[in-house]
């Protein structure tokens, strides 16, 4: 331990705590742009505590990567502070047109076509075993994709009060029509399974079909959901 | 017998301008709407449920038929 410089690390926790808190103040008391870049700060704060981490793990100059992933995202929050001031001081209306909600459709459409698109390229006529580890790669790569583009969104995404707002009605009437067109691709892959293994269709096969089946019943969800908050939902 | 399609025309955006240039995110906020379902109820996108017309005619101080109409198109 006599190695390890703890008074910059310790002073780096303290500023990412203090800023993290500042902020959580600042967006209660209604003033976002502050939250925004205290924020920044505290992941200013992080990058600095990261790479002193990392040094003295590597006993030497470390990977900067971790530390410039901190910084994009601080670099963000700043820009988003910036927004939430001009926002907050102009008088007219804000100008999103698109709710919380229906970005994130649209996020998790873009991110299922990418990863599951890009599984069923590689695994459909792989070994059972390199589908499994592609599946769990795949699995793995959307929930760091979605993590990474919900938060990305929620820091961009303004006035900043619609974030944590409970959907309304027109919201309910998406959710409940883009699920009824779902439930129907969902039944038709439930019954798919026993005729594929009726037809002596190979299990691998068969359980790539089915898994193409779920997702295709995901995408309908979510396309229906971008389509009626596009369209209409009438 | 076949049945006729319909839509709902509105004069939602009017009537905000005539009470005091109301804002979207007002009128929102006083039906208990989120202001991205203003912005479709004005652009014919969504029609709201009976609750919600009975609470933009309070808050414009008008009955529901002032604010919604019913277009037959045949």
């Amino acid at each position: 331990m006599s190695g390890i410089p703890l008074a910059p690390l310790l002073l780096a926790s303290a500023c990412l705590a203090a800023c993290l808190l500042a902020a959580l103040h600042a967006y209660r008391r209604r003033l976002p742009e502050r939250g925004y870049w205290l924020g920044a700060l505290a992941f200013a704060a992080a990058a600095a505590a990261v790479w002193i981490g990392l040094a003295v793990a590597a006993g030497g100059a470390p990977s900067l990567l971790p530390s410039a992933i901190y910084m994009g995202l601080a670099a963000l929050l700043a820009v988003a502070g910036r927004r939430a001031r001009r926002l907050r001081l102009a008088t007219g209306e804000p100008p999103a047109t698109r709710s919380f909600r229906e970005n994130s459709a649209l996020v998790m459409l873009a991110a299922l076509l990418l990863v599951f698109g890009n599984y069923f390229r590689g695994a459909w006529d792989a070994s059972p075993e390199t589908a499994i580890g592609a599946f769990v790669g795949a699995v793995v790569s959307l929930v760091v994709l979605l993590i990474a583009a919900h938060v990305a969104l929620a820091v961009l995404h303004l006035p900043v009060g619609d974030l944590d707002a409970p959907g309304d009605e027109r919201d309910r009437a998406v959710d409940l029509k883009s699920q009824r067109n779902a439930y129907w691709v969902l039944t038709a892959a439930f019954w798919t399974f026993p005729f594929m293994l009726i037809a002596a269709v190979p299990l691998a096969h068969a359980l790539n079909i089915w898994l193409a089946e779920l997702v295709l019943a995901e995408l309908v969800y979510f396309g229906s959901m971008v389509a009626y908050y596009r369209l209409g939902a009438d | 017998m076949a049945r006729k399609k319909s839509r709902v025309s509105n004069r939602v955006r009017e009537l905000r301008f005539r009470h005091g240039e109301m804002t979207q995110q007002e009128l929102a906020e006083r039906i208990g709407v989120a202001r991205q379902t203003i912005i479709a109820i004005e652009q014919g996108r969504f029609c709201p449920s009976l609750e919600s017309a009975l609470r933009m005619a309070a808050a414009f101080e008008t009955s529901v038929d002032e604010i919604f109409s019913l277009d037959d198109t045949g």
